[in-house]
Parts: C-alpha cells; sequence; structure tokens
C-alpha cells in the first residue's frame, strides 16, 4: 500500500541503473526532467547516465538540458570543495576534528557514486560543542561572517537547535553551517555526539573528516525523517538508498547498523527510512536485517497511520498542478537563495524577493 | 515535425491563440528554447497575437517536447470589491515570482521565460547583450546599464539587420555561433515611442504601464528573423552602446581587456560555465574588435554601424586575430 | 613563504594587461604586468620561494629586490584567496585529535 512508489517516480531506477532511459520516449523524458529537476536529483541523472556512458543516446532535446544541468551542479560541487578549501585553511591547526556532514561528507568520499551531480547550496560542519566557538572564531577572523539574526532566531540556533547561525563569506557562494551534533538536543531523542565523534574516517581532504558509514546513514534518516516536514524531500531517500547500496557491500555494516540505531536511539527513523528506500528504490539488504530494524520500528498502530502520512508528503506534487501555498516558500527560498549566485544583483528579475519567512522556513531543517 | 503548422499567430486570430493556450498549450519555439505556454486569459491572447504574429501558431501536442513549461495563474480572490485581479507564474509545479496584474499577462510571461532560459540554458554561454546579424557576421551590444541598448537593438531589427535576440548573446563555445533567442523586444518609456516615430513599420504590442520599469511594450520579432531563428551567425564586432541626451556621436575603439570585461561580467551563467566560458570569451575579444558608441541621434547610430560593418571585413583582413 | 602556482591556473595576455582563470575556485580577474610575472615566476610543481620571484623579476626591470618586495609582497593574499596560488606551510599542519 504506502510501499508503491508513486507512479510519476519511475524514472528513479534510472539513476541506479541508466540502461532503462533507454526505452524512454520524450513523454517520459520530459517527466523525469521537470520532476527530477523539481527534486533536485537531475544533476545525478545526468552524472549517471554521462558515467555509464549512456548520454550519448539520449535523443537532443532531453540531452542539451541533461548536460546543462551537470555543468550547473559541476560549477556548483567546485565552489563547494573551494569553500571547504577556504574554510578548512581557516582551521589549520585547531585541536579538535573537523567533520563533514551529509552532501559535503558525500562529495568528500569519492567512491560514493552518487556524490556526483549535487546542487547544494550549503556545507553542513560539525565540530564538538565544547570547540564551537572557537571554530566560529577562527571563520570569522578569515572573512565568514554570521548572518545577521534577530535575538529570537539567534537563540534558536544555539539553544534548540543543533547549529550556529549560519556563515557565509564574500567570495562564496556557499553557506556554512556548523553543527554540534546531528539532531536538535531538544527533540526527544538527542543523539551523544560523542558517540559519533569516536568513531571518524578519513575524507579525500586532510582536514576533513566524515561519519563512519553507519553513522551517515543515520545521521540520513534523522535528518530526513525527525523533520517536521518532509515535502518532496525524494532526494535524501535517494541519498540514504546510495548510502545503504555503497556501504552495504561490506556484510558487517548489516551487522553493525541495527545495533547503532539501538545505541544512539534512532530505530524509528532507521526503520521509515529502509521502508521507503525498499519500497521507492528497492535497495537490496539481508532479509534478516530488514525484520530486525522493522521490528525495532514503530508499531502496528502507528504504522498504519504514519507510513501514508509520510508517504504523501514524500509524494511530489503533480508537474502541472498548482502548488500549495506551503509550497511556495520552498520554491521561493531554493530559487532565491541559488539565483543569487547565478544571476548578477542588477539583473534579478523583480518580485523575486528574499522573504523574510523563507528564512525562517529554512531554519527547520528542510532544504539542503 | 510533429506539431502541425496551419498559419502564423496574426492571422489565426486572437481567439485561437487563446483556445491553445487553454486547452493543450500554445507552443513557442525560439530557436535556443521553446515553450509550452497555459493560460486563460483574453487580454494575453492578445497580447501575444500582437508581439508573435510572423511565429507559427503551434499547439503544445501531447508528447511532443518543450524546454520551458508556464503556466499564467490566478491568485487569490477579489476580497473587495474594485481590487484588480492577480495573476502569478508557475513552473514545473511550483509558483515563481510574485502577482503581476491579471491585465499585465505579457510582461510576466516574458520576464518568466527569460529568467527560465538563464536558469536552465547551461549548455551554451549566456551573454547579457543584444545580437542582431547581417551579411553573415553579429553585432553583439553588451547590456550595461542605462546603455539603451534594446532602443537599438530594436532600431538595427528594423534597419535591415536580422534580429538574433535583445537579451542573450547565447553563444556555443563548440560552433562559436550565437544562437537566436528571439523573442519580442522589450521597450521601455520613452523608447516605445521613439521607435514607434522613427519607424512606421514597427510592429507593438500594447503598453503596459506602472511595472517596475516604468512602461513597457514590445516589438514583434520581423517574419524574416523569425523563419531564420534557427541560424546561428558568428560573432564579428562588440559595440557598448550608451545613449546620452544632446551628445554628439562618439566611436570609440576598446581594449580587448574592456571587451572582456563587459562580456564575461555581465553574463548570466558565466560563473556556471567555468573554464569553458573563460576560453569562449577570451576566443570573442581576441578574434572581434570592440567600441564603445556614444550617441543622442539614433539614426547617426545606425549610420555608424551601417559604416562599421562596411569596414569590418577589412579590418579583420588586415589584423586578425590579435589579442 | 614558499608558493606554488595553482594547478591547471590559465593566464593569457589580454590587450595590455592579463587575465586568468582558476579551476580551483572558479574565478577570473584581470592583472597588471606586475600580478602575472609573479605569477610566471612560480610553478605548478614545486614550491618557490617569494624571495626567488623578487628577485627575477627584479633582474628583469632593473629595480632592486627590496623595491620588488615592497610592490608585491602584498598580493599574494589576494592571488591565494582568488584560487591563483598555493601557499606551502614550512612544516606540515598538526593533526586533528578527537576531543
Amino acid at each position: 500500500m504506502s510501499f508503491k512508489r508513486p507512479p510519476s517516480l519511475f524514472w528513479l531506477d534510472a539513476l541506479r541503473n541508466p540502461a532503462l532511459a533507454a526505452g524512454w520516449g520524450l513523454p517520459e523524458w520530459s517527466q523525469a526532467i521537470r520532476l527530477g529537476r523539481r527534486l533536485r536529483l537531475l544533476g545525478r541523472l545526468a552524472e549517471a547516465l554521462a558515467a555509464a556512458g549512456q548520454m550519448q543516446a539520449v535523443p537532443a532535446q532531453p540531452q542539451r538540458l541533461l548536460r546543462a544541468e551537470m555543468q550547473s551542479s559541476r560549477a556548483r560541487t567546485a565552489a563547494l570543495v573551494w569553500a571547504l578549501d577556504r574554510a578548512g585553511a581557516a582551521l589549520t591547526g585547531a585541536p579538535y576534528p573537523l567533520v563533514l556532514l551529509k552532501g559535503a561528507a558525500y562529495i568528500g568520499q569519492p567512491g560514493l557514486p552518487f556524490g556526483r551531480g549535487r546542487l547544494s547550496a550549503d556545507v553542513d560542519i560539525l565540530v564538538p560543542q565544547a570547540h564551537i566557538d572557537d571554530a566560529q572564531a577562527r571563520l570569522t577572523s578569515a572573512g565568514w561572517q554570521g548572518v545577521q539574526l534577530d535575538g529570537h532566531d539567534d537563540r534558536y540556533y544555539r539553544e534548540w537547535s543543533h547549529e550556529v547561525p549560519p556563515m557565509r563569506h564574500p567570495s562564496h557562494p556557499i553557506e556554512l553551517d556548523l553543527h554540534h551534533t546531528i539532531v536538535p538536543p531538544v527533540s526527544r531523542n538527542p543523539v551523544d555526539a560523542a558517540l559519533l565523534l569516536q568513531r571518524l574516517q578519513p575524507s579525500q581532504w586532510p582536514a576533513w573528516q566524515v561519519l563512519h558509514p553507519v553513522d551517515q546513514v543515520l545521521h540520513s534518516a534523522a535528518h530526513l525523517f525527525f523533520d517536521s516536514d518532509l515535502r518532496e524531500r525524494v532526494r535524501d531517500l535517494a541519498d540514504l538508498d546510495g548510502l545503504l547500496r555503497h556501504f552495504g557491500r561490506d556484510p558487517d555494516f548489516w551487522q553493525a547498523l541495527p545495533q547503532r540505531a539501538r545505541q544512539l536511539g534512532l530505530q524509528q527513523p532507521l526503520a521509515l527510512a529502509v521502508h521507503f528506500c525498499v519500497g521507492w528504490f528497492g535497495t537490496p539488504m539481508p532479509a534478516n536485517t530488514f525484520a530486525t530494524i522493522h521490528r525495532a520500528g514503530p508499531g502496528l498502530l502507528h504504522r498504519a497511520w504514519l507510513l501514508p502520512l509520510l508517504a504523501g508528503q514524500l509524494t511530489p506534487s503533480p508537474l502541472d498542478g498548482l502548488p500549495s501555498p506551503a509550497q511556495n516558500l520552498g520554491a521561493h527560498l531554493v530559487m532565491a537563495r541559488y539565483q543569487v549566485w547565478r544571476l548578477p544583483l542588477r539583473m534579478l528579475i523583480p518580485h523575486v524577493q528574499h522573504k523574510w519567512q523563507a528564512r525562517k522556513a529554512r531554519m527547520a531543517p528542510g532544504t539542503d | 515535425m510533429d506539431l502541425a503548422v496551419t498559419s502564423v499567430i496574426g492571422s489565426a486570430g486572437a481567439d485561437r491563440v487563446a483556445q491553445l493556450m487553454a486547452s493543450g498549450g500554445l507552443f513557442v519555439d525560439y530557436g535556443l528554447a521553446s515553450l509550452r505556454l497555459h493560460a486563460r486569459s483574453p487580454s494575453l491572447a492578445d497580447a501575444l497575437h500582437a508581439v508573435y504574429r510572423h511565429f507559427p501558431l503551434q499547439a503544445a501536442a501531447a508528447g511532443a517536447w518543450a524546454d520551458i513549461d508556464l503556466s499564467v495563474v490566478p491568485h487569490g480572490r477579489r476580497r473587495l470589491s474594485g481590487q484588480a485581479p492577480e495573476v502569478r507564474l508557475a513552473s514545473d509545479g511550483r509558483l515563481i515570482f510574485d502577482p503581476f496584474p491579471a491585465d499585465h499577462g505579457l510582461p510576466l510571461v516574458e520576464w518568466g521565460c527569460n529568467w527560465m532560459v538563464a536558469q536552465r540554458m547551461n549548455h551554451v554561454l549566456l551573454l547579457h547583450a543584444g545580437a542582431v546579424e547581417r551579411d553573415g557576421t553579429a553585432l553583439l551590444l553588451p547590456a550595461l546599464p542605462g546603455s539603451g541598448k534594446s532602443t537599438l537593438t530594436a532600431a538595427l531589427a528594423l534597419s535591415g539587420w536580422r534580429l538574433l535576440s535583445d537579451e542573450f548573446g547565447a553563444l556555443d563555445p563548440a560552433s562559436f555561433s550565437l544562437q537566436p533567442v528571439l523573442k519580442p523586444v522589450g521597450l521601455k518609456n520613452a523608447s516605445i515611442d521613439v521607435i514607434r516615430t522613427r519607424f512606421a513599420g514597427a510592429e507593438l504590442g500594447p503598453s503596459f504601464p506602472k511595472t517596475h520599469k516604468g512602461t513597457v511594450a514590445h516589438l514583434a520579432p520581423p517574419a524574416a528573423a523569425v523563419a531564420r531563428r534557427h541560424e546561428g551567425a558568428r560573432p564579428g564586432a562588440i559595440v557598448l552602446p550608451r545613449w546620452q541626451a544632446g551628445v554628439a556621436t562618439r566611436f570609440e575603439r576598446l581594449g580587448a581587456h574592456e571587451a572582456f570585461s563587459a562580456l564575461a561580467f555581465n553574463s548570466f551563467n558565466y560563473a556556471v560555465l567555468g573554464e569553458t566560458g573563460f576560453r569562449a570569451v577570451l576566443r570573442v575579444v581576441r578574434e572581434c574588435p570592440a567600441w564603445r558608441l556614444v550617441y543622442s541621434d539614433l539614426d547617426d547610430a545606425l549610420a555608424t554601424l551601417g559604416r562599421l560593418w562596411q569596414d569590418l571585413p577589412g579590418m579583420q583582413r588586415a589584423a586578425p586575430a590579435q589579442d | 613563504m614558499l608558493l606554488v602556482r595553482a594547478a591547471s591556473l590559465a593566464v593569457e595576455p589580454l590587450g595590455e594587461s592579463w587575465v586568468f582563470f582558476s579551476p580551483l575556485s572558479g574565478e577570473t580577474h584581470l592583472i597588471n604586468d606586475t600580478s602575472a610575472a609573479m605569477l610566471e615566476c612560480l610553478d605548478a610543481s614545486r614550491p618557490t620561494a617569494a624571495d626567488s620571484v623578487y628577485l627575477e623579476i627584479a633582474g628583469l626591470t632593473g629595480s632592486t629586490p627590496a623595491e620588488v618586495a615592497r610592490m608585491c609582497s602584498g598580493y599574494w593574499s589576494s592571488l591565494v584567496e582568488a584560487g591563483a596560488v598555493r601557499v606551502m606551510l614550512a612544516q606540515p599542519p598538526i593533526p586533528s585529535e578527537p576531543a
């Protein structure tokens, strides 16, 4: 029932098996490109096709747009890598670990195929809570400035959330989000960051580390399923599928995953993640692992209303329909932030404005 | 071609346009990019009928490709009597831009479409410039603020030059050719009357007062330009225009570094194209001489550019590929 | 201070000045002869001391190395921030320890 993937997302299969796209006509391509773009998976689709040698076979009209999207996402990724280079230089010699989270971590692990084709506007980094002020100070002296927030919002970030206000640098279009844990400390399931910091792994850059593979999965699941706003966050599911497929090649991974979820108190988000990954992406996993995770997740009654609710939120609204009012906010947000980098300011088409409300919506982690 | 072309929009009539927009969508091919437009708006249909008059009337057939999908949707309800109705632009299920007055559908669609082109068409370098072609070579008019670029581009388009675009110098780096993005030329305020007065044959659409840019109106691209909107042209020269009241015409040669800045730092997607964009702009400024044209007399400006075009082949033979 | 030119940095003459593109930073900058000379004196694979750069430019221009140093030393940080030049640290960085 809520296992079934919405028909409009048929094209997700091409992410893991690009050869499937060879059977698509222009209507399928149109759907895949328009929806893929809206869900921020278009670059990943393009990179998957290119890596599999399938790009040349794509009909000319969609092929142009796929290539154009690759151009955008590669430029965006290069900007992110450069921002990390400069932020890393600012933090050189800091006597504490510097950890990449989420998209930055995926890009920082070149073996992760789905790290290519991302369109991020933020870099998420984690430092121990005791050192967060020091990290901020080092960044500030290198030209990074905290985005101005009023007293209420500043307090929200510092006390209630797990981040300090985002930091920007005049030379970089990327926003730096500093975290000291992976879920809000005031949430019902606080996660002890010290446990995460015990098992860090190297990234491709000497200055930066990443979480242990199991912790990356759990963080991704918690980030998605502890959020109040799951609208259309299919990209996060696609990331989870990618992580599970890549790290799941190691049999020890499947042993460790449910155990660690129990240790960190993240069994519910893991169960939900696995439910949707298997249902919508066909993520392979050992049957007994699936059963273990399933049992530790929400109970039958809970599941009966929760899963359809989540499925409804995750399902994208129709391409040619009218969006809900709340969806516009997200649209403005993504477009407004992205276009400030893309278009010279004086050429910004008018009436596309940063809304203060949009900034507040951003504070509930839902846009990456 | 899988889209039945039966007539041009001008002869088909506004009602037909309205019909197509309200059913499967009106299809418009600009050259570089194509649009599928949905709307229920007689005033928009009238405006499109005026400014797209030489474009073929095409229905967006189901299953046919369009690069950009736009819908004009009603916004809100009339809460108070007398409050003017508003519309918004939606694309792929998302609203973009703030509401516009319902009778300002055309400027909304034109700006929305420009924004979409600038966002999406990153397979080519999108310079912010007017582009016209004559004798097989293209003239680039970088659009610095206050330059009067659109007025001059419109005048050239009505004086024997082929209009490629008034907004986008869309350079394909591989072929080194400017691709048409052939849209109605947006004119503002005094320019509207300048063009209307000077060019008896100018096919202007309705005027829209009180936009954020003042009053705007659009010049319909001439039929010959529409017919050739899939023909690119190699750039030949760069001219930075500047209209200034009362001044005598000045036509001054610019250095390559000034031309470079005028193109690269005034582009929609230069940053996105990375080294490809860098090398493309470098090639343009090395192969195309650049001038600044300061003028108050439009006819004199047109004559200056006409003379330039006559002299250009000789210049290129004398000093090829300079940096 | 040991300096390395950024890999794949493209430096091109442009009329009477120069322009560079850095694939590292994605930035494009118009630069004058002095900055171009500073970049020319560096290598992408071998670190060069700033003093050698000043010496070499002094030899080309007839200034003294001290004069060149005064003129040029302020530019390095801009070139680093723009992604044209990388600074090699004299000693390796302190490795991060777990908290």
